[in-house]
Parts: C-alpha cells; structure tokens; sequence
C-alpha cells in the first residue's frame, strides 16, 4: 500500500483527525484505497466483507469473491431435510451487499499468488490486494472413503454437509424411501464442520418419518466415542421423542462404503445397510487455502494469529470460519465464523493504518439445535483472548446449555437467524 | 526562543494526537466488542430486543443482572458471565450512543 493510502486509512479510522489541517487531505480516489479481498462469501465471509466496509469506510475497497449466486445457510438446513423449512425459507440474496460497500463478484477464486498479492479467478481475472480474508469454508477428503472418488458414487450419497442442491437431493432421498427403511448418518472423527449438527439431522429425520413414515429407523455412525455436542440433550430426545426410531452408535470409523447398494464399512464396527446413506466425508480447509500454502495442521486446517486472524504462514492473508485451527472448546460453527469476521475485519483495518490490533477481542457462540420442528436446544460460550497464551479460553463458569427442549428457543433460533443473516447481508 | 516555542507546540500536537490515538482506539474496541452481540440483536431479530438507543446505566445494569443470576433468561445468563466489567460499560456506552451513528 503507499504511504497515501495508509494515511486515508488512519483518517477514516478516526486515528488522524488532523490530516486535513496538516494538508495531508487529498480526494479519494478508488486507486489509492487500499483494496481488501475477500474470498468466500459464507458466515465469516460477508461479514468480515461487511464491516470491512463499514468501518473501513471510502479508506478501503471491499470485494467479496463468492461462487454461488445465492447464500444458502447451514443453519437451519436440517430442517429443510425434516421437510418443515423449504430451501427457499434459508436463502439469501447477496445484492444488498452492494448498497454497502462491497463489490461481490461471483467466481471462484482458483489460486493465491503470494508474492504479488493477488486472487486469481476462474473465468481469467485478477485481484490485487493489501490484505486478503479466506473464509473458504471446508473442502472433503473424497479420497479418504473408499468408494467414494468417482462422482457417480458421490452423487447416489449426498452429504448435505453443505447447503443447497446437497440438501434438496437428500431430502428428496428420504421423501422417496420406503417405510421401514433405515436412514443411516456417517459422521466424521472431531474436529468437523458444525458438532452438533449431525444429531440435529437425527432428530429432524426422526421427526419427519414419525409423521410420514413411523416404522422407519435412523441410524447414527459416530466416528467418535461419543456424542460431541449436547450430549446429554439429543440422548433424551433419542429416548423419549423419537424412541425405536434412532440408534445411536459410537466408535464408526467409516473406511469404505459401496454406493450402489447403500453400504458403510468402518475400521471395527460391523457393516451396515442402509436404504439412505448420508456419508459426511472427512473434511478440512476449502480447497484456496490449500493454494494459498496456509494450511498447516495435519493437512486440513489453518494456523492463524488469533489476534488479527493473519495466517501464521502467509503474510498478509487472514483466514477465519470452519478452516482454521481452532482454539480450545471453539466450535466450527456458523455464529462462532461471524464472530472471527468482525475481529478479522478490524484488525485488518488497523493494520493497513498502521495501528496495532484490539489486545482484547472476545467472541462469543450461541448455537441452536432444533428437537422437533420448532422446540430447540442451545449451547452457548464466550472466549476471550488470553495474551500469555496467545489464544482464546473459555471464560470459567461462563456458557452453558438448555435444560432441556423448548418452543421459546425454536423462536429464539429462527430469530437469530433473521438477525444475523441481516447482519452479513444486509 | 522561536525554536524552543516549536518545539513547544510540537509537543502540544505530539501530546494531543497522543491522546486523540488512546481514545480512538478505545472507542473502536467498544465497537468491536459490540458488534459481538450484533449478530442476535439485529432489528430483523424480531423476539430478540434490539440494544441501540437504550440507556447505558440500563443497559449495564441489565447486563450485569444477568451475569449475577437477577435475570432470568436462556443464553445471556450464561454469556453474560464470559465479559468483563470493563467490557460490559464499555458496550453498554456504544449502544447507547448507538441511535445517533
């Protein structure tokens, strides 16, 4: 960035209200903004686009790199699968976005060029930029699964894992399956996208053969030990709500599934036939993270400087949401990659002024997860920055858990999915 | 002389940037921490109440209740407990002044 636009950012961000007296004001032309780029345009994405913009002001040209057309959210997609919400209910226009601020073009960012910091696009065009945001989300280690490489096969077992044509296809898989049949889920080991979203997704299914379909079964393959999130909640729900209808199984290690005849096969468990498999693949950082060389935990997930959310590999660039590495009890959740986008934003601004960051972020996490079609639970958590440790601790005797399902919080989560998807989009 | 008064008045403009930069800065870490709970209390948030507009000491006060268990709710008696004092006037002075950004 020149010296000329790193004083515009100082000004803007209110740090040098005597600029114009000392002569330093100059017009504000779009080429001597500093550019900010933003790739992927989910939870963290927009917003960390958003309030770039706003608080950046006309000190910073905000783009917004996104490949599909429309927002499709995670959150409340299982609903769609239970058949109480339509895809239509959890879409989202990007075009408010503009009105802001942020010039979203619709591409798929293909690669990072480090050195000359720019994002180039699919379809031939380059991004320059000061400072880049990735907030690619995650990408599946297809190849992980055996029998699960070819597109063929990936397209009999939709994950879902990813909203959109993924949820239309399975829901119209379990709108097609017979009575009596089983609905089985894969989950994949810890850390994965959204914890406690595949017992969602039991309980939803559940909800919906109860009523369509009573002799059908829902089957849970955990990769792991145990229940990851809410445990204690969706085994009551399990027993009670939707008793002889889901069975839970730990220690599901998938290794190979057959998609033709709806097969799972696992490290130690027993094989199971399925009449709809939902295999949630192992996952890690969407696939421009690879490119930008910021992956740099087990192959999968991102380092970052939890202060800014810079990368600890790449100078310049700063990754939040599902992709990073995440801190001790930090869910890869949707709210928690709102939250990384507002801290990201700041301290991106701060740095192009030339300003150290916020020493004190907090984050917080409010997640809901949906019992029936409109009684939920939730887990909440605040983590603030711990200088010594350079990471974020969950504040001792903060956070908690729903006692137990209730309509006010089935409210309570459609709400806050109004309000933050107004917040990210405009 | 005329030096010295450069200097002087140096100073003046050294001090009063100085002191301009600790206030920005603490007024941008109350946005930031205050753009935490914009994520639910958004005015499409319908059943959640928005925070703009509302009275500081109302605001912390109530914020407080909750962290001391006063208040009956579902997730702020528990996020409540995860801020600091400094925190909790901190966001509860930007909503307040929030109706008139």
């Amino acid at each position: 960035m020149t010296n000329h636009a790193r004083r515009r950012v100082v000004a803007a961000a209110g740090l040098l209200p005597f600029a114009a007296l000392a002569g330093c004001a100059t017009s504000r032309t779009s080429a001597s903004r500093a550019s900010v780029v933003v790739v992927g345009g989910g939870y963290g994405g927009a917003t960390a686009a958003r309030y770039a913009a706003l608080w950046g002001g006309d000190a910073v040209r905000v783009t917004l790199v996104e490949r599909d057309a429309a927002f499709v959210s995670c959150p409340l997609s299982n609903l769609v699968l239970g058949g109480s919400k339509s895809l239509a209910d959890i879409t989202r226009s990007y075009e408010p976005l503009a009105s802001h601020g942020v010039r979203v073009v619709h591409d798929t960012a293909s690669a990072v060029d480090v050195e000359r910091r720019r994002v180039r696009l699919a379809r031939g065009d380059e991004l320059a930029y000061d400072r880049l945001i990735l907030s690619p989300g995650i990408d599946f280690f297809f190849d992980r699964v055996k029998g699960l490489e070819s597109e063929e096969a990936r397209a009999l077992l939709p994950h879902a894992w990813q909203a959109g044509p993924q949820t239309a296809a399975l829901r119209r898989q379990l709108e097609a399956m017979r009575d009596g049949g089983v609905f089985a889920i894969s989950i994949p080991r810890s850390p994965y996208r959204c914890p406690p979203g595949p017992y969602e997704r039991a309980c939803q299914a559940a909800w919906y053969f109860k009523r369509a379909k009573p002799r059908s079964k829902v089957l849970v393959l955990d990769g792991n030990e145990e229940v990851q999130s809410k445990k204690a909640l969706f085994t009551t729900a399990w027993s009670e709500d939707y008793k002889g209808i889901v069975e839970y199984r730990p220690d599901c290690v998938l290794t190979e599934v057959d998609a033709k005849t709806r097969t799972a096969r696992f490290e130690i468990a027993d094989d199971v036939n399925a009449d709809v498999l939902n295999v949630i693949p192992p996952h890690g950082a969407g696939a421009i993270a690879r490119s930008a060389g910021v992956i740099t935990v087990n192959n999968q997930w991102c380092e970052v400087d939890f202060l800014t959310f810079e990368s600890k590999k790449a100078p310049h660039i700063h990754v939040l949401g599902d992709a990073i590495q995440v801190a001790p009890l930090m869910p890869k959740s949707g709210h928690m990659a709102n939250q990384h986008g507002k801290v990201a934003a700041a301290a991106v601004l701060a740095a192009l002024a030339g300003q150290p960051p916020n020493p004190a972020p907090v984050l917080n996490n409010t997640c809901y997860s949906y019992i029936t079609d409109h009684e939920a639970v939730h887990v909440a958590s605040v983590h603030q920055y711990d200088a010594k440790q350079q990471t974020y601790l969950t504040v001792p005797g903060s956070g908690g858990l729903s006692a137990a399902k209730n309509a006010r919080e089935g409210d309570y989560g459609l709400a806050w999915a109004q309000s933050i998807w107004a917040e990210m989009l405009g | 002389m005329r030096l010295s008064r450069m200097l002087s008045a140096g100073a003046v403009v050294f001090v009063t940037c100085g002191a301009t930069f600790a206030a920005a800065s603490r007024d941008h870490h109350a946005r930031e921490w205050a753009a935490g709970c914009l994520g639910c209390h958004q005015p499409a948030g319908g059943t959640i109440p928005l925070l703009h507009g509302q009275s500081r000491e109302a605001l912390a006060a109530k914020f407080r209740a909750y962290r001391d268990g006063l208040q009956f709710g579902t997730v702020m008696p528990q996020l409540a407990k995860g801020y600091t004092d400094a925190q909790i006037d901190a966001i509860a002075e930007w909503f307040a002044a929030a109706k008139t950004r």
